[in-house]
């Protein structure tokens, strides 16, 4: 499973790749998609609902999961928040990320990834 | 001596609810009291749900709408946040005979109670090996409207009764923590799904710091295989196809990151990893060329 957007695919052809060639030793190696897309749709979803900028890059899905788990506040800096100006590298409008959000979002990914890695295991046997 | 009165009055009014409470102990009921019954009652069908359906069912009676409570992994969560764990639960078969071992309750006033309780359940481990889980609660009642409702618990995990064969220290569900035999015993003792959580190394705007994804993929990865229980965590990829505004600072990241998806790469990983860590991946021609073309 990857974090990283341009990640996706290439993870699930070396899952499945892997998969062919471990599966007879009695490994197997799945690609787990839900951790990434089922969790940005959940993600859209509450923002949508909420009037809320979609999330593309570094907005106030990935910054709101940053501040949740910056327990010691190295990796944020508050006074540079500002909503995508086209020159940053920002796409989507940080400054209403909040660690709650974060919180929640994190929570889908684990929830996903649990429930995909479960059916996926159990699926097998 | 009506000044006198007034004096009093003026103190007590001053004081508030205060002296009706202070110094006042906490009520114990007596054994047939029916109120502490009908709330240990309670309180028992939720220990002793068999089922997520039943455990829905008590959670949405019992629960208040605006309840919260802190889990054993010390997690806060809210009514909602519970429901929606339990529909999404797909194993029940490792938790059997749940049961609510003892519970004392004290009232605090009218309508407040606070319950502590323990209960136990029978588990099975990943190898079979049945073992019992004790938890110890604390769960605060108030009554609104003439209905008891649960507004807050906290729970905790008493010592298994089986102990643990490994120290504290390499409880660890990174195998980065982990010395080799530890890797090894846990591997056999049943942690055999290995989490392997790619990240990436890029720019984030000017308020987020480039390891975004790493320390997302970090954290993420031990609460999976906390929930899992049969897992450990592999150590996060850092690279990853990506850059573009500060191509500056990220262009040299993709370098690295093309070695590492070499069959070179692949074959040195697996070596060292005996097959249990993953590598990166292949890339195909496609991506080679946006890689080499972007930077």
């Amino acid at each position: 499973m990857g974090d990283h957007g341009g990640d996706q695919e290439a993870l699930k052809k070396v899952a499945d790749a892997l998969d062919h060639d471990w599966s007879p030793t009695g490994t197997h190696v799945h690609y787990i998609p839900d951790l990434y897309y089922k969790e940005k749709e959940q993600m859209r979803e509450y923002l949508t609902k909420r009037n809320m900028a979609i999330d593309q890059h570094a907005g106030i899905d990935d910054t709101s999961e940053v501040m949740f788990i910056d327990m010691d506040g190295k990796w944020i800096r508050k006074d540079k928040l500002a909503p995508d100006n086209g020159k940053m590298g920002v796409e989507g409008d940080p400054t209403q990320a909040s660690a709650e959000l974060g919180k929640m979002f994190i929570d889908f990914k684990i929830q996903d990834a649990v429930v995909q890695i479960r059916d996926l295991v159990e699926g097998r046997k | 001596m009506l000044n006198q009165l007034k004096w009093i009055a003026a103190a007590v009014l001053a004081l508030g609810i205060v002296p009706a409470g202070s110094g006042q102990a906490a009520n114990q009921p007596e054994t047939n009291d029916p109120v502490a019954q009908s709330l240990i009652e309670m309180e028992r069908q939720w220990s002793e749900s068999a089922t997520p359906t039943d455990e829905i069912r008590v959670v949405q009676k019992i629960f208040a709408e605006d309840f919260l409570g802190t889990d054993t992994d010390g997690k806060l969560y809210t009514k909602s946040e519970k429901i929606a764990e339990e529909k999404a639960r797909t194993s029940t078969g490792e938790v059997l005979s749940p049961h609510l071992d003892e519970v004392k309750v004290r009232f605090f006033g009218d309508n407040l109670a606070v319950l502590y309780g323990r209960e136990s359940s029978i588990r099975k481990s990943k190898e079979g090996k049945e073992y019992t889980r004790r938890v110890i609660w604390t769960d605060t009642w108030l009554k609104r409207v003439g209905r008891w409702q649960i507004i807050a618990v906290q729970d905790m995990v008493a010592q298994p009764s089986v102990a643990s064969p490994l120290p504290a220290q390499s409880e660890s569900l990174l195998i980065e923590d982990l010395t080799w035999t530890e890797v090894r015993d846990a591997i056999g003792a049943g942690k055999t799904t290995a989490i392997y959580y790619a990240g990436s190394t890029e720019q984030n705007g000017p308020h987020m710091a480039l390891g975004k994804h790493n320390f997302i993929a970090r954290y993420v990865s031990q609460r999976i295989a906390e929930k899992l229980g049969n897992a450990l965590v592999y150590p996060v990829m850092p690279f990853g196809p990506t850059g573009d505004i500060a191509r500056r600072i990220t262009c040299i990241f993709p370098a690295v990151s093309l070695f590492l998806r070499t069959p070179l790469a692949r074959w040195l990983v697996k070596l060292l990893s005996a097959q249990l860590l993953l590598d990166s991946r292949t890339l195909s021609s496609w991506e080679i060329t946006e890689a080499i073309r972007k930077h």
